[in-house]
């Protein structure tokens, strides 16, 4: 291992990782411009450097590229990427009142810390672990899936009812499209564009970015406060309080991001809305979530970077990538010859072990790099004109609307669902919950029905359903994160009562 | 307009009730072709936007003398329809006109609905150095780094 350490700490490795986290860093922070695309873009040039070499650069990108998505998600309220979903919710808040520089710096930090524990997980119970990967079927798939529509409850700033309801509404909205299962076609109004259903991304970049470009131009005021911006810097010693004082919630959060990356389909951005959420249940001020609470941009951001080491864990030890960039690295490792397998951490161990501590390295490197880029990026955003920001973001929205595939139609889409989105946040109805039900809603239904063919085909479809042990615990805390807040609020109104 | 403090307007309750209620009938009425399988997912979502609907509406009512949490502002509506026609158009004619064409517009077009101050040479000059610069910087990123085929 330790010679694996060397090899990892080599001049041209090092290089490789350090630009391989700011190119990432750079691509993940512009929304639309993802993880995948940015390790795609650097795939081909990985095939004429040596395997390790190549698998570190690609996981510096990856890891760089998830703390990327944190920047805009604070900055501008739009996620970068769909793991910074969460993200969002207290940084924009955060930068609003002029804290935009302790945000970034306490997502920088928790990225690092989310993303060692995920890489070390990744080193010393890489096997054992994969076996998570093999014990979810479809109906563990439906029900987690069930769980993070759950989150809604929490996730909903005030109104519960109408968060449920758009939960419902972005549901609707994955059922654009061909079924998964059976191939209906469903709401498609004609248009073959919309066979594949709605696209995530733009549909993300939408929901999130066009109603924040809309009251960039409607309203007269500044995008952010400015009264901080040339006085605190980074604000080091304050976040490193704050994660001090945030431990339990940056554990909690670093466990859950390893174990979720290693769930095919699930991601960074379920693992970062189930940490948020299990940190507002537990917080002793769960009313300061979504408000510009510390501890959901701590539990957000530490868990969406611990996927990237727990999603390599199925990835190496198994072949099942459990993300659209783990999928990605596992094609240039087989164009590099290597098999992946539980043998690969003993036939060629030296690769991966290689790669292993290289991505610890590119996490250790973020911490410099990530702060850096995001005091100048703070800097940028809070001191730059409106009349400037306003053209950048819309020109952001369109490009990035349109890069994932190249498509004017999803450039429409995006557009579309932004103005609804607007004008539906006019009567009380939030992004997040329709955002959710539209990712979740296919893994949902695929783990639903395919469950549905099982239990009927085997005769007791209950039986599937309801007594499967991984099941049944999934549905525990599902009915407990519905019944926290119901039961939160009474006891809030008890004691308003009472005083 | 309602705010903090002030007496309940239930309209925007009762607008997205009317909202939820009539997405959710015409989820369930097209159910009526597809398969039970696939059908299983519409109508879940669809009913409960229904009941979802009916709820607000039932509390809209009932919570009609507590004090609004929902603060309206009145917005810009021009600049704000002009912004929508202007992303839409956007979007459109990114393919006849071409990307650098398509984008120079739109950008314009975004910069003058936000412009409030006077428009002075050197200010004029300033964003259109910033525009050209940022076309440029997306272009390559695009184009040369990311090797997207733009139109």
């Amino acid at each position: 291992m330790l010679e694996s350490l060397w090899s990892a700490l080599s001049p041209f490795n090092l290089t490789l990782a350090f630009f391989g986290v700011i190119a990432g860093t750079l691509i993940g922070s512009l929304p639309g411009l993802s993880a995948t695309m940015a390790v795609a873009v650097l795939v081909p040039f990985t095939f004429a450097m040596d395997p390790a070499s190549g698998l570190i650069a690609l996981g510096a990108v990856y890891t760089g590229a998830i703390y990327g998505g944190a920047y805009s998600a604070i900055l501008v309220n739009t996620p970068g990427t769909p793991a910074a979903i969460a993200t969002a919710m207290d940084g924009f808040p955060m930068a609003k009142r002029g804290d935009g520089d302790l945000a970034v710096t306490l997502s920088c930090i928790g990225s690092v810390i989310g993303g060692l524990v995920g890489a070390l997980a990744l080193l010393f119970l890489a096997p054992p672990l994969s076996t998570i990967a093999l014990a979810f079927g479809p109906v563990e798939y439906f029900w987690l899936a069930i769980f993070g529509l759950s989150l809604i409850a929490t996730l909903s700033k005030g109104n519960t009812l109408k968060g449920l309801i758009g939960g419902a509404i972005g549901l609707l909205l994955a059922c654009v499209g061909s079924a998964v299962v059976g191939g209906d076609v469903r709401y498609t109004f004609g248009q073959v564009q919309l066979l594949g259903g709605i696209p995530v991304i733009p549909a993300l970049i939408g929901l999130y970015c066009i109603p924040v470009l809309i009251n960039l131009v409607v309203k007269p005021d500044d995008h952010l406060e400015r009264r901080t911006a040339q006085v605190k810097g980074f604000r080091l010693l304050e976040a490193l309080g704050l994660m001090w004082r945030s431990k339990v919630n940056v554990l909690r959060s670093s466990v859950l991001g390893t174990a979720i990356g290693i769930l095919p389909a699930a991601g960074g951005s379920v693992a970062g809305l189930v940490a948020y959420s299990e940190a507002k249940r537990t917080s002793k001020t769960p009313e300061e979530f979504g408000k510009g609470a510390t501890d959901g941009i701590i539990a957000s951001e530490t868990a969406n970077s611990a996927t990237v080491g727990g999603g390599f864990i199925p990835t190496l030890v198994l072949g099942i990538p459990g993300t659209p960039p783990d999928a990605i690295i596992l094609g240039a490792l087989l164009v590099q010859g290597i098999r992946t397998g539980p043998q690969l951490f003993t036939q060629q161990a030296d690769i991966v072990f290689t790669f292993v501590m290289g991505l610890l390295i590119a996490t250790i490197l973020m911490l410099p790099v990530g702060l850096v880029m995001g005091r100048y990026a703070f800097k940028l955003i809070i001191n730059i004109p409106k009349t400037a920001l306003t053209p950048a973001v819309a020109l952001l929205t369109v490009i990035g609307a349109f890069a994932i595939e190249v498509n004017t139609v999803h450039v429409l889409i995006m557009i579309i669902l932004g103005i609804i989105s607007w004008l539906i946040a006019r009567i009380g109805f939030e992004a997040s919950p329709i955002v959710l039900g539209l990712i979740l809603g296919p893994i949902a239904e695929a783990g639903f029905v395919q469950a549905w063919l099982i239990g009927g085909a085997q005769g007791n479809i209950p039986a599937m359903f309801f007594t499967q042990p991984i099941s049944l615990a999934i549905i525990a805390m599902t009915v407990l994160t519905l019944v926290t807040p119901f039961i939160a609020e009474r006891r809030k109104r008890m004691k308003g009562v009472k005083t | 307009m309602s705010g903090q403090g002030a007496s309940r307007s239930i309209a925007p309750d009762l607008a997205g009730a009317l909202l939820a209620v009539c997405l959710g009938a015409y989820a369930i009425y097209e159910t009526k072709d597809m398969s039970d399988l696939g059908a299983v997912f519409p109508t879940a979502a669809g009913t409960l936007c229904i009941l979802g609907g009916v709820a607000l509406t039932l509390l809209a009512f009932k919570n009609r003398s507590r004090p609004s949490d929902l603060t309206l502002e009145r917005p810009d509506w021009p600049r704000m329809v002009a912004l929508s026609v202007v992303l839409l158009a956007w979007a459109v004619l990114l393919k006849p006109l071409g990307f650098i064409i398509s984008s120079l517009v739109g950008m314009t077009a975004v910069v003058w609905l936000t412009w409030r101050g006077a428009a002075t040479v050197k200010a004029v000059v300033v964003h259109a150095v910033a525009l050209a610069i940022l076309m440029v910087g997306f272009y390559s990123l695009m184009v040369f780094v990311l090797r997207i085929a733009v139109p």
